[in-house]
């Protein structure tokens, strides 16, 4: 039998996960996921024969459930198939098969009513896969045939192991960082940088021809305009473009990159590569 | 005892018929599926250019809007096969050795795990399933070498549970092979190892039975560095595996749950778990489960792992069945099942089959034959065709050799907003000064350039649409304020 103080342990710690998960929704939706992922809980490893896998599964769950977010779980459209690729479906995947792991581990198919309990299970593990808005009954299900079907040999609940697991669940409230992979600027400047460094000459010579009618004398937008339109093969305009740095530079230090360029250009007439 | 004799060699020469049954139907299944789309035509042109230059090429001159010098060779050793092929055969040639390989694997698969006349029967479903998911990917491309290696180190895996003895030469030579074939080639080192791992944490064996997995395993990652592009190819597939452009192909994508042949596999799957529990050895029980389980969600993750899963159901049927030693075979089932296979395998073999039935081979040749202006847009999917029949002649926008590092440069996204049609379509038509639109017939690129004035359409056919950028003023030069 669970102490008393895992017990609790479990049924907050699910409380807390399932109130991580509802927050966005609002206090009130929060504290009613909170009541009913306790009671959850409660019912799983309150059994007395509950193993190591009881509390997995109480616990597993809520914990799926806050990394994912609750628009995630397909509340509301409910009947759309599983998606991998859509955000907040993958921890969902991992409950999914998590659940499955555990229900074979303490529900062995052995006897009619285990057979037919995997069945079930199994059929609601596809009806997930098919309606999304089935993952909660399928896990409800297999949490509530674990609960009551005749008991297999699993592990037994050793204590160290279950606060181990019960930390490992909580790390679930840490929220997880935001992409910042992809800075979002408008600035042609560093969008022009941007698209060069990721070796798209179009899209910097794009952002090169904003640049260059934004300056109100030449400057670094005509140069970089007139660099990409050489590297693109545009040789004429490219000509066209340093001559109006030469004809009103903004800097001398223009003036003389421009000349370098030039210089450059001049002794640049290979023939693009062949097969 | 003449009776008994002359029943035993009946059912023999039953069993064999039925083998060479189910083998007919297998290759007329996979004839009937097989393809060469862009990918196949990327591995010919490849190909090509290593048989011609002796060397790997690393400079794109297919693509106008490549991120640079920076092409990378994927599955050399697949790629001059089939420009071999080619040159000896044509592309009917390919395609028939492209049938052959997925055949072989099916084959494999059944046949290898299938000892007895009765797991032959049972078996024989789930080879037929492993072509049916594969049927909207199955091409003449790398990932056939990459089926017939996991299915063939499926086996070895089996010898190894079975406490039998692999040649170390199999490891490395299969590494060595399989890197250059296919980038799946990393898991001939991962899977002993995952294995190693589950049979660690289920207790069925003591950590010194561990060590032939280890062994297979080192000598299998070895074989894949021995091969001089070993390391570049590692580096690249982790590169591609956790890059998150390559979730935006159709094929490592989630499958489509709400067609019913998709749910097969992991309802298959789920009912091994569960005869795992009670049936089979008792050795590695928790291991073969936990073993079934990660390809479950390895093939709700992305439909190109579906048939990996259909391999390990498979896998582990055959050895329920063989540990269970059922070897009474139903004679009359059999018998059905093989004319039904014979017939359909016939029939399937007859389809006769069109190499360029699925690119724009007509409006390629338009596009040069009437020399269409630069620049030209194509989706992905056709590029390598387009590659192979312009051979560096004519740039076309991209095509499907690497998403990460020749079109990681925003390409492949811009490709991806204009097959969606998102709002900006029209200014990246501008951004990569495009003349020329090659599209697919009805998509709704082709519906919104058929109503635009700027544009007109100058060819039509039963796949491909082209569209032509009426004469329009030079971009200007921006002048200073």
């Amino acid at each position: 039998v669970l102490t008393p103080a895992l017990r609790i342990g479990t049924c907050v710690a699910a409380s807390l996960l399932a109130a991580r998960c509802a927050w966005e929704l609002g206090p009130g939706p929060a504290l009613a996921a909170a009541v009913l992922a306790g009671m959850y809980a409660e019912v799983l490893v309150g059994a007395r024969e509950a193993r190591i896998g009881h509390l997995a599964l109480a616990l597993s769950p809520p914990f799926a459930f806050a990394l994912s977010g609750s628009r995630s779980l397909g509340l509301q459209n409910y009947d759309a198939a599983f998606v991998a690729q859509e955000a907040g479906q993958k921890p969902l995947l991992a409950l999914r098969v998590g659940v499955l792991v555990l229900f074979v581990v303490l529900v062995p198919p052995k006897g009619r009513t285990n057979l037919l309990a995997l069945a079930l299970v199994g059929c609601l593990f596809v009806l997930s896969l098919v309606a999304r808005g089935a993952l909660l009954a399928y896990v409800l299900a297999a949490a509530v045939t674990a609960r009551f079907a005749s008991p297999a040999t699993a592990p037994s609940v050793r204590t160290p192991a279950a606060w181990t697991l019960i930390g490992l669940a909580l790390l679930g409230l840490v929220p997880l960082p935001v992409d910042r992979s992809e800075p979002t600027s408008s600035d042609p400047p560093q969008l022009v940088a941007s698209w060069r460094r990721r070796g798209n000459l179009f899209q910097a010579r794009w952002w090169a021809m904003r640049w260059a009618t934004t300056e109100p004398v030449p400057g670094d937008g005509h140069l970089a305009l007139g660099e990409i339109d050489w590297k693109l093969g545009h040789r004429i305009q490219a000509w066209h473009v340093l001559d109006k740095v030469f004809a009103r530079p903004a800097s001398d230090d223009v003036l003389r990159r421009a000349e370098q360029l030039s210089a450059a250009w001049k002794h640049d007439d290979a023939p693009p590569a062949g097969p | 005892v003449r009776g008994a004799l002359l029943s035993a060699i009946c059912s023999r020469w039953a069993d064999r018929a039925f083998v060479v049954a189910g083998l007919a139907c297998l290759t007329g299944l996979a004839w009937h599926h097989m393809a060469i789309l862009g990918d196949g035509f990327w591995y010919v042109f490849s190909g090509r250019l290593i048989l011609q230059r002796h060397a790997m090429p690393h400079d794109d001159f297919f693509t106008f809007a490549s991120a640079g010098n920076r092409w990378i060779v994927f599955n050399a050793g697949a790629a001059v096969l089939w420009a071999l092929l080619v040159q000896a055969f044509g592309l009917k040639g390919l395609l028939v050795v492209g049938a052959l390989v997925a055949s072989c694997a099916a084959g494999m698969l059944w046949l290898g795990n299938a000892l007895a006349p009765s797991g032959r029967l049972l078996l024989f479903p789930l080879a037929v399933l492993f072509l049916v998911v594969d049927a909207e990917d199955l091409s003449a491309r790398g990932q056939l070498f990459g089926d017939v290696g996991f299915i063939f180190l499926l086996a070895m895996i089996g010898r190894l549970r079975d406490g039998r003895a692999v040649h170390p030469l199999v490891p490395f030579v299969l590494g060595a092979a399989w890197a250059n074939l296919h980038m799946s080639f990393v898991v001939a080192p991962l899977v002993p190892l995952v294995m190693a791992g589950l049979l660690l944490v289920d207790r069925a064996m003591d950590r010194t039975m561990l060590r032939p997995y280890l062994v297979f395993a080192a000598l299998a990652l070895a074989g894949c560095f021995a091969n001089p592009l070993g390391a570049r190819y590692a580096a690249l597939t982790c590169l591609q595996a956790f890059d998150a452009r390559t979730s935006q192909f159709d094929l490592f994508r989630s499958p489509d749950f709400h067609d019913p042949t998709w749910l097969v596999a992991p309802a298959l799957g789920i009912a091994m778990l569960g005869a795992r529990q009670s049936l089979g050895n008792d050795g590695g029980r928790r291991a073969d489960q936990m073993f079934v389980a990660i390809f479950i969600a390895a093939a709700c993750l992305s439909r190109r792992y579906a048939t990996e899963l259909v391999a390990v159901e498979a896998w582990i049927l055959g050895r329920i069945v063989t540990a269970h030693a059922m070897s009474r075979g139903l004679a009359w089932a059999r018998g059905v099942l093989g004319v039904a296979c014979l017939v359909t395998g016939v029939l399937l073999l007859r389809e006769p089959k069109d190499p360029l039935r699925d690119v724009p081979a007509e409006a390629a040749q338009l596009i040069v034959e009437r020399n269409l202006p630069d620049r030209i847009m194509n989706p992905l999917h056709w590029g390598g065709y387009l590659g192979y029949a312009w051979n560096g002649a004519r740039k076309y926008f991209i095509d499907g050799r690497d998403q990460t590092m020749l079109f990681g440069n925003g390409t492949l996204e811009d490709e991806g907003a204009l097959w969606t049609m998102a709002p900006h379509w029209e200014h990246l038509l501008d951004v990569y000064e495009v003349s020329t639109v090659l599209w697919p017939r009805g998509a709704p690129l082709d519906v919104a350039l058929r109503r635009h004035p700027a544009w007109s359409l100058v060819h039509e056919d039963r796949i491909a649409v082209v569209y032509v950028r009426a004469p329009r003023v030079p971009m200007a030069v921006p002048s200073p304020r």
